[in-house]
């Protein structure tokens, strides 16, 4: 009887270090638990399968942007020109597609995006500038860029570019899935096992964890700092596609909220601003907690500027507790 | 008990203190009389340091009494030692670069002399009184060291203080300057202030000090008037020590040669030129800042030099940053593990597997072979000795000597021809410190060659094959540590 009891309690802070080590998750949870209990008393759509599906679709775009930052943040840097990034790529794709065809208008739209990064790269890695000021820079010049190039109004591309993004097939004979899911999943998969397997990722997390370090063991350290950046420009450049073709336009607007929602989510996934920690599915958890939350806070309070206020104040909250983690292992040093 | 009038300024008797596995002060008493030069000297790691910082406040010592201007100090901080008259003027200046003189001098009392007006008047006559002709309106970050060094005495004399320490006053200062420190310093003790001169530069002591206390591993050793020491007495007395059986016998397996460095200059080194044969240890000794870490690191491709000749096995190479010194077979093991030899959030296994994962992973995306990599750093835990629960424990929680271990792994791995080391030992209990010297002999055995540096001289005498002095970024030496005594070698690393 004895002996069970102690598993029992063993597995149960096992359990409660792996929330601890995995907030998203725990938060996540702790979202839907609330909502559980708000759903005994009140008539809510939250556990429909549209607004399950809302929470996904409105996180797809914004996954793929975290990929590409969570490799930014792990280098002990940011990406803050990514809202730029995702306007200015939207209208891009547009653009082009008027003088060619689809599949190189993207492919063009891509290649200048991890210009961009490799431009983001040049000033941080090689000439050691501030990466936050020189990525805000930068996505207020893209923003520009993209404002110019559409006199700010909206666009519109012809409707067939919509099926890039929501066209569906049956996947497994199942369900039908829209495109730009598959994109994002297959995208998370692959930066993934990129991260966590090669000598690459590899050399990432030793570069966040101690440039100087990783320096003298022979890792090529500037070129792959470089490579994280063009990797952040690059995926948010196909978020930006998918956007634009999700939404069958393009608009100078888009993402303006954009990067420091996807940084405070890489963040709160478990990719530590100090660098050297974290992971790519980790920060896809932490866009999926803020949609989540989005969601939560629409059917829990109707007024959007409280939604704003919490939301604003669950980000602090998270960066101090991660402040906060990083001082307890300093003084464990 | 002393009373306020007492003969002595500053009396510790019998001060312990001691760190997790280090004794770092033992049994120390020090008495400094009012308006006297008191020369403190000794190796790195002799407890100088520590001396001071419990001086300060900013460690409590664990026993033993501390008697300033006749009264017993328990514990202070470091303002409030301060306040009482006691300035510390450490290397690293404690200046605010982007304000002014005046405005540093007196930090955070501009209301007591009276704002801005009154900060300016007074530290004008503060200056005056040194003989400084700094304007007090100069940003600080445009001042040279010396001056740097002036504005910090004017801040010492502006809390009326009765002892200045200064720790190592002149590392960064040309002859000249020198002079003109000396002069504030005898002019200093003339008003009765007494003055504390840390150095490792014996001719300094000797032209500026009344007397002196030489330290060694935390014990004094001597304390006396300098009329009554000569140079060689103190040397001795600085370094010698009982030279137990703390070392593996001597590696004797010195081939042909294998490394050819000249031509060597940079900011701070000068003609460096210097030869490693095949199976050699190879001891740099000096005293910090001498510039053999300088050497190293620009072998190693780590810093930017004027000029740099390097010959392996004869043949001329090009080094222009770490990974081509690695790419022929060079290995670096910095001097401070936590800060460049160590990813600390990273595993044991991880730290081992660094450096060499380009070996173990295949595939044009280079994936890592996991089993590989498991492999690899089993091997080095095992033929190491590392002691840690698993490879996937944090390194952070590991013991120095175990850390520094992991490190020298991640580098055996490679098989280096050429593995540098910088104070191996630094910090690492007596078991670990033989394990690792065990280690160079296998290494040197099996054909390698070691460059060692170490700021501990029985170590390099102990460890080496053929010793090379180094002082003030040149060779000023080279020595066979058999044969040539302690005392000409120190002679030529003081300079």
């Amino acid at each position: 009887m004895e002996q069970k009891a102690y598993t029992l309690q063993d597995r149960a802070k096992g359990f409660g270090t792996f929330l601890y080590g995995h907030k998203a998750i725990a938060a996540i949870a702790l979202l839907y638990l609330i909502m559980l209990f708000y759903s005994f008393g009140n008539t809510t759509s939250f556990f429909s399968s549209y607004s399950q599906t809302l929470i996904f679709q409105k996180s797809t775009v914004n996954i793929i942007v975290a990929c590409g930052v969570t490799f930014a943040v792990m280098v002990h840097s940011i990406d803050l020109s990514i809202g730029g990034m995702l306007a200015l790529s939207g209208v891009l794709v547009i653009k082009f597609m008027e003088v060619m065809p689809a599949w190189l208008a993207i492919i063009c739209t891509i290649a200048i995006g991890m210009l961009v990064g490799a431009v983001n790269g040049f000033f941080i890695v090689h000439q050691k500038l501030e990466g936050f000021i020189v990525t805000l820079g930068m996505g207020v010049l893209l923003k520009g860029v993209a404002l110019q190039l559409t006199n700010a109004h909206p666009i519109s591309a012809d409707l067939s570019f919509n099926d890039l993004a929501m066209g569906n097939h049956l996947v497994f004979g199942l369900a039908k899935i829209p495109n730009m899911v598959i994109i994002m999943l297959l995208i998370v998969l692959i930066f993934s096992l990129i991260l966590r397997y090669t000598q690459f990722g590899r050399n990432i997390y030793a570069i966040g964890g101690d440039y100087g370090v990783a320096e003298y063991a022979g890792v090529p350290a500037v070129r792959q700092k470089w490579m994280a950046f063009i990797l952040s420009a690059g995926l948010t450049t196909v978020a930006g596609i998918v956007n634009s073709s999700y939404l069958c336009a393009g608009n100078a607007n888009y993402g303006d909220m954009t990067a420091m929602i996807v940084n405070c989510a890489v963040v709160v996934g478990g990719t530590s601003m100090a660098g050297g920690v974290g992971g790519v599915w980790q920060s896809a958890i932490g866009v999926l907690f803020f949609s989540a939350l989005e969601i939560t806070l629409q059917n829990l309070v109707p007024n959007a500027y409280i939604i704003q206020l919490i939301q604003g104040f669950v980000i602090v909250a998270i960066l101090f507790l991660d402040s906060y983690d990083n001082k307890r292992k300093r003084e464990q040093v | 008990m002393e009373t306020k009038n007492s003969e002595y300024i500053l009396t510790m008797s019998h001060v312990n203190k001691s760190f997790p596995g280090v004794k770092a002060l033992d049994d120390v008493s020090i008495r400094v009389k009012r308006g006297e030069v008191h020369g403190l000297v000794g190796e790195n790691g002799a407890g100088k340091s520590t001396l001071m910082k419990i001086l300060s406040g900013v460690y409590t010592k664990d026993s033993g009494e501390v008697v300033f201007d006749g009264q017993v100090i328990e514990k202070t901080t470091p303002v409030e030692s301060l306040n009482r008259g006691m300035s510390i003027i450490y290397q690293e200046f404690n200046l605010v670069q982007t304000m002014t003189v005046g405005e540093n001098i007196f930090m955070g009392r501009f209301k007591e002399v009276g704002g801005m007006r009154g900060t300016h008047k007074k530290a004008r006559e503060l200056l005056d009184s040194i003989g400084s002709k700094i304007r007090t309106h100069t940003l600080v970050k445009d001042l040279s060291t010396s001056e740097m060094q002036m504005v910090e005495i004017a801040k010492a004399l502006s809390f009326n203080s009765k002892l200045i320490i200064m720790d190592e006053p002149s590392s960064s200062l040309t002859a000249d300057e020198l002079k003109a420190l000396f002069q504030i310093v005898r002019q200093l003790v003339q008003q009765g202030i007494s003055v504390i001169y840390i150095s490792h530069k014996l001719d300094e002591i000797f032209e500026l000090c009344d007397s002196i206390t030489i330290m060694r591993d935390g014990h004094v050793i001597d304390s006396k008037p300098v009329a009554d020491l000569t140079r060689a007495e103190m040397i001795t007395k600085m370094v010698g020590r009982e030279i137990e059986n703390e070392y593996p016998p001597r590696p004797e397996c010195v081939g042909d040669v294998l490394l050819e460095v000249s031509n060597l200059n940079s900011h701070k080194l000068h003609d460096v030129s210097f030869q490693l044969h095949r199976g050699e240890i190879l001891g740099l000794v000096g005293l910090v800042g001498a510039g053999r870490t300088e050497m190293i690191r620009a072998l190693f491709g780590a810093d930017h030099v004027r000029s740099i000749d390097v010959k392996m096995e004869g043949k001329p190479v090009h080094i222009k940053n770490p990974r081509d010194a690695i790419a022929l077979g060079m290995a670096l093991v910095p001097e401070d593990r936590k800060l460049q030899g160590l990813v600390l959030p990273f595993s044991v296994g991880a730290n081992i597997s660094m450096a060499a994962l380009k070996n173990i992973s295949s595939g044009p995306l280079k994936v890592v072979n996991g089993s590989k990599e498991k492999e690899l750093s089993q091997r080095q835990i095992e033929d190491l000795l590392i002691k840690t629960p698993s490879a996937e424990t944090k390194v952070v929680s590991l013991s120095g000597g175990n850390q520094q271990k992991c490190v020298l792994g991640r580098w055996l791995e490679m098989n280096p021809k050429v593995l540098i080391l910088d104070e191996p030992t630094r910090g690492i209990d007596v078991g670990a410190k033989f394990e690792i010297y065990l280690l160079m002999k296998r290494i040197v055995e099996n054909g390698g060659s070691i460059i060692l540096i170490s700021s501990e001289l029985p170590e390099v005498l102990n460890m080496s094959n053929r010793v090379l002095a180094v002082c003030e970024g040149r060779i000023t030496g080279e020595f066979n540590p058999v044969t040539d005594s302690v005392d000409t070698i120190m002679d030529k690393v003081l300079g």
